[in-house]
């Protein structure tokens, strides 16, 4: 969902080279973040993910809500950042901490964790391993509060959401370069999916909750580091 | 004795038509206003690119053209990129150092300095889009138009810009679909001492402000620190086809900003401080970094109107030259900026756009530690 990971939960993946991330996320109302009584729910996912260091990237993620548009309008928009605090090494997982920034008076998209994942390259293809522990609790701001008028709340006492909050747990398996399975556990439910690589900027996933519906994510990842057109035309006409 | 003079004087000629050419080439590549001054040990290459957003890329279009010009071996080359016909500094070619222009590279770049021969018509694509998201009866209000403009130098730094803008699609408010003059000005860019720039703006910018602006700015292009003021006198206008709407001039901002390059990675830090736009004090923080393609920066600002965060980019458009001859260039904008804020409802310490960037934006890109890193 915008950044880099299994179906819903992010992992500690970095992509190298690719500073530039468009993620487009499909949830079913039954699976969604939101928990309303009105129960119309149905996510469409949007996030651009920039990468501001080699240590620190910056997310920003719209959750549309089609079915309402006339109650949320574009709906909940929120800022976070992922910092690499342990690249990979041969016997050591990578290590990354996902923070929102406080300060929205409804924090739902809010989510803090941190996770460490594992790749393993075999004969048969590639696994990787990951697990991760998401806070339960968040900052929210007190209704008509000043900017940083914070406190602290159960997220789960909060407008019921429970995304991200407590130990989760996703594993994927390669057997080809361009594609492959995967399950996890995203702290409430087992999910599973597939998904398929082009040319490493192209990506698309589909995949259930608890085999019962249907969720999709596709996105593009791009490098920051090219020339112009007219420079690079001028490159190949020498080669 | 008098063969000697033949050979020399042969060696002379041979040398102009190679720089004859050389100039040609480059110009027909996009460069202009053109010199090749070529010594025995060192030879300097003179030139504006108006296509690319940093000089970096121009630079290295201009070597490859160099290396493969033919036999001739360019003893320790340097180039003097220039911005609105002004030279801003000197850059080695192998190693992109930077350093001041001699007196002589001074007085040779104003002999040669033909604002109106050496130049294109260079006709600007630049689209301009303004959103609100938010308002739960229309989510996605936007304001996007098409300018198309161009820019003519008169004088050596002076220049005037105008165009037309052509409204493409509205529902954020209730300006018409109608064709109307984009943004025009006079503008006049200066290095009148080394490291200190100045940029003068009189006319009708971005955002509906029309009026005065100046900016300084002190930066050592070698060095990581810089900083510089802005400061502006303006008012709002509003064009519906040919029927002016305007209010008094009466809106004065002033502002200083400090600026330092962290030692890695391309990224600065800068701290503004002072009364921006509708007479909101306070400060802003940003937090910028540089790629080859783009540039992206993390902002907060607070203010006596409130608080806010949000992000910026800017890149320059796809393809860039659409079209090019002897006298006219149609291309894409060299930079397209877009900035998001948080708080969209209270205009947390504004700014106004001028239809080209302002100068911290700009001489950023010249700075030889960011040159050096993309190498």
């Amino acid at each position: 969902m915008g950044k880099p990971g299994y179906m819903t939960t992010p992992s500690a993946d970095w992509l190298e080279g690719k500073q530039l991330g468009f993620t487009f996320s499909y949830l079913p109302n039954e699976y969604s973040i939101f928990k309303t009584p009105v129960n119309k729910n149905t996510l469409n996912f949007y996030n651009v993910r920039a990468s501001l260091t080699s240590f620190m990237e910056v997310n920003l993620s719209i959750a549309h809500r089609p079915q309402i548009p006339d109650k949320v309008g574009v709906g909940d928009r929120q800022l976070d950042f992922r910092f690499r605090l342990l690249k990979e090494k041969e016997f050591w997982p990578a290590l990354v901490l996902g923070w929102t920034p406080p300060g929205s008076v409804s924090p739902v998209l809010a989510h803090d964790y941190l996770v460490a994942t594992k790749h393993f390259i075999t004969p048969v293809g590639n696994f990787s391993a990951s697990l991760g522990y998401g806070s339960p609790y968040v900052l929210v701001r007190k209704p008509q509060g000043k900017f940083l008028e914070l406190q602290i709340k159960k997220k789960e006492e909060y407008k019921g959401v429970k995304y991200l909050t407590g130990f989760y747990g996703a594993a994927s398996y390669m057997p080809v370069n361009f594609g492959g399975i995967m399950i996890e556990h995203d702290t409430q439910t087992f999910n599973t999916g597939i998904f398929v690589k082009y040319n490493e900027w192209l990506y698309l996933q589909a995949y259930t909750f608890e085999g019962k519906k249907i969720a999709l994510t596709t996105s593009i990842n791009l490098s920051l580091d090219f020339s112009p057109k007219a420079l690079r035309k001028y490159e190949k006409d020498l080669d | 004795m008098k063969k000697i003079w033949i050979k020399i004087l042969f060696c002379f000629f041979t040398l102009i038509i190679k720089a004859q050419e050389l100039k040609e080439t480059l110009y027909n590549a996009g460069f202009e206003n053109v010199q090749v001054l070529v010594a025995n040990d060192s030879s300097v290459v003179f030139f504006e690119h108006r296509e690319f957003r940093i000089p970096y890329h121009s630079m290295q279009l201009a070597k490859l053209i160099l290396d493969n010009s033919g036999e001739q071996h360019y003893n320790k080359l340097s180039f003097i990129p220039m911005y609105h016909n002004v030279p801003i500094g000197k850059y080695t070619a192998e190693a992109y150092n930077y350093s001041s222009l001699t007196q002589s590279e001074t007085e040779a770049f104003r002999t040669y300095n033909k604002v109106l021969k050496n130049y294109r018509l260079s006709l600007r694509i630049q689209p301009e889009v303004i959103s609100r998201f938010g308002f739960y009866s229309d989510p996605f209000q936007t304001k996007f138009n098409i300018n198309l403009d161009s820019r003519i130098y008169i004088a050596r730094g002076l220049s005037f810009q105008t165009g037309i803008t052509v409204p493409v699609v509205n529902n954020l408010d209730n300006q018409n679909l109608q064709l109307r003059l984009a943004p025009s000005m006079i503008h006049y860019f200066d290095q009148p001492w080394d490291h200190n720039f100045i940029s003068l703006s009189i006319g009708s910018f971005y955002n509906n402000r029309y009026g005065i602006d100046f900016e300084y700015r002190n930066a050592d292009l070698s060095k990581r620190w810089s900083f510089g003021f802005a400061t502006g006198l303006t008012g709002f206008y509003w064009l519906n086809g040919l029927s002016l709407y305007n209010e008094p001039l009466d809106d004065i901002y002033l502002k200083a900003d400090l600026e330092y390059r962290l030692p890695f990675e391309n990224l600065s830090l800068k701290l503004t401080a002072g009364q921006f736009l509708y007479k909101d004090k306070g400060l802003r923080f940003d937090l910028v970094k540089q790629y080859a393609a783009a540039e992206i920066g993390l902002f907060a600002s607070s203010t006596n109107i409130g608080t806010t965060t949000g992000f910026q980019f800017a890149f320059s458009l796809f393809p860039g030259k659409l079209y090019r001859n002897k006298k006219l260039e149609v291309r894409t904008t060299e930079e397209f900026r877009w900035e998001y804020t948080y708080n969209n409802f209270e205009p947390v310490a504004h700014d106004y756009r001028l239809g080209i960037p302002r100068l911290p934006d700009v001489l950023r890109q010249y700075n030889q530690n960011f040159m050096s890193s993309l190498k």
